[in-house]
């Protein structure tokens, strides 16, 4: 039987427990016709498994394995041809369930359900192995490290869903601001915007996160922390364009109101990156 | 999250977004690949035996210390246990 880690009940409130991990043994099961046999080799962590060991996450569980990041190779198949063709293949999971590609939303009635150390779904990636439906797998892009691969499944989507598809403005010479890099979403939608051409602008909380983001293709930045950020934000805008085309938010708290101000008028993305 | 009148007349949009389709996923997945996008690791750890490396990780996400993703490689603690 596979081992995984998922949490263990304790007693206590939500927002004030803390589950702790415990390692547990989950049921082999053999792929059915289109399923395939994944060998984790890596799995990564997003803020929703904080947020399930405090039990602040809707249909926190125990029992399943957590965590929705998990790259590896396929080790057996079904018998549909689907399955067979990924025999052998370093593979990296959708993480989540139920939305085939409409664009409003998951087209699932029961809604769309996220690897990991829930109740709507019984797989999860901090596991030695499961057994996912083929049509759940994309190859792992060559050129990167186990960890690599499994470092972005869940944030790329987010960013991707956030940043390319809804705000329009992942495009060359487009200001887009994104606040609170460091994390894992904040960090993909720096990088695919840059790749496509946009001046990135970040904040954080601290001066070195903000070094960090501009080696890695922003063109600018600020300290949130800092009484009139938005105003040392503008500064550093391009002489013709002014204003931000977009900004891709996973904060919350007061962006609307600082960052308004330093926006295009008439068209403004903003971008409230909740539960992911 | 307040959304003010001076936003309003500014004709602001705020979006909500969480996730999203199997159809962006394959076209995000296919981006880095074709633009060599490398992820960012804050720090990984190895194997499923040691909770204490691996409570280790939730502790940098509570304390926001880190920069990128936080990883947990099961392949290198499968090979030394062949040793």
């Amino acid at each position: 039987m596979p081992a995984a880690i998922s949490i263990r009940k304790v007693d206590g409130k939500p927002g004030q427990v803390y589950y702790p991990l415990e390692k547990i043994n989950v049921p082999e099961s053999t792929p059915k016709d289109n399923q395939v046999v994944v060998k984790i080799t890596a799995a990564a962590l997003n803020h929703r498994d904080l947020f399930i060991r405090q039990h602040l996450y809707p249909g926190t569980t125990f029992g399943v394995p957590l965590l929705a990041d998990g790259t590896g190779i396929v080790t057996s198949t079904g018998s549909s041809p689907e399955a067979k063709k990924w025999l052998n293949k370093r593979v990296i999971l959708n993480p989540g369930s139920g939305w085939k590609d409409d664009p409003d939303g998951p087209e699932d009635p029961k809604g769309y359900a996220i690897l990991g150390g829930t109740k709507l779904n019984p797989l999860g990636t901090l596991t030695e192995s499961l057994v996912i439906d083929a049509s759940e797998l994309e190859e792992a892009p060559k050129h990167l490290t186990n960890a690599e691969a499994a470092a972005f499944p869940l944030t790329g989507l987010t960013a991707w869903r956030a940043t390319v598809t809804k705000s329009g403005n992942c495009k060359p010479g487009r200001n887009i601001l994104i606040t609170g890099i460091g994390g894992g979403v904040a960090l993909m939608a720096l990088l695919f915007a840059s790749a496509a051409g946009a001046n990135v602008f970040v904040t954080s909380g601290s001066q070195e996160k903000l070094d960090k983001a501009k080696k890695l293709g922003a063109a600018g930045g600020a300290i949130y922390k800092e009484e009139g950020w938005e105003k040392k934000l503008l500064e550093q805008l391009p002489k013709d364009r002014k204003f931000l085309d977009a900004v891709i938010d996973g904060a919350g708290g007061d962006i609307v109101e600082k960052a308004f101000k330093i926006m295009k008028v008439s068209i403004l993305h903003s971008f409230s990156v909740v539960f992911h | 999250m307040p959304f003010t009148m001076a936003a309003v007349l500014k004709n602001i949009d705020l979006r909500g977004s969480t996730m999203g389709s199997r159809k962006e996923f394959a076209d995000m997945v296919s981006f880095v690949s074709t633009k060599n996008i490398r992820p960012i690791v804050s720090r990984s750890v190895s194997g499923l035996d040691n909770l204490e490396e691996i409570n280790g990780l939730f502790e940098d996400m509570k304390n926001a210390s880190q920069f990128g993703k936080l990883v947990i490689e099961l392949e290198k603690a499968t090979e030394a246990s062949k040793l």
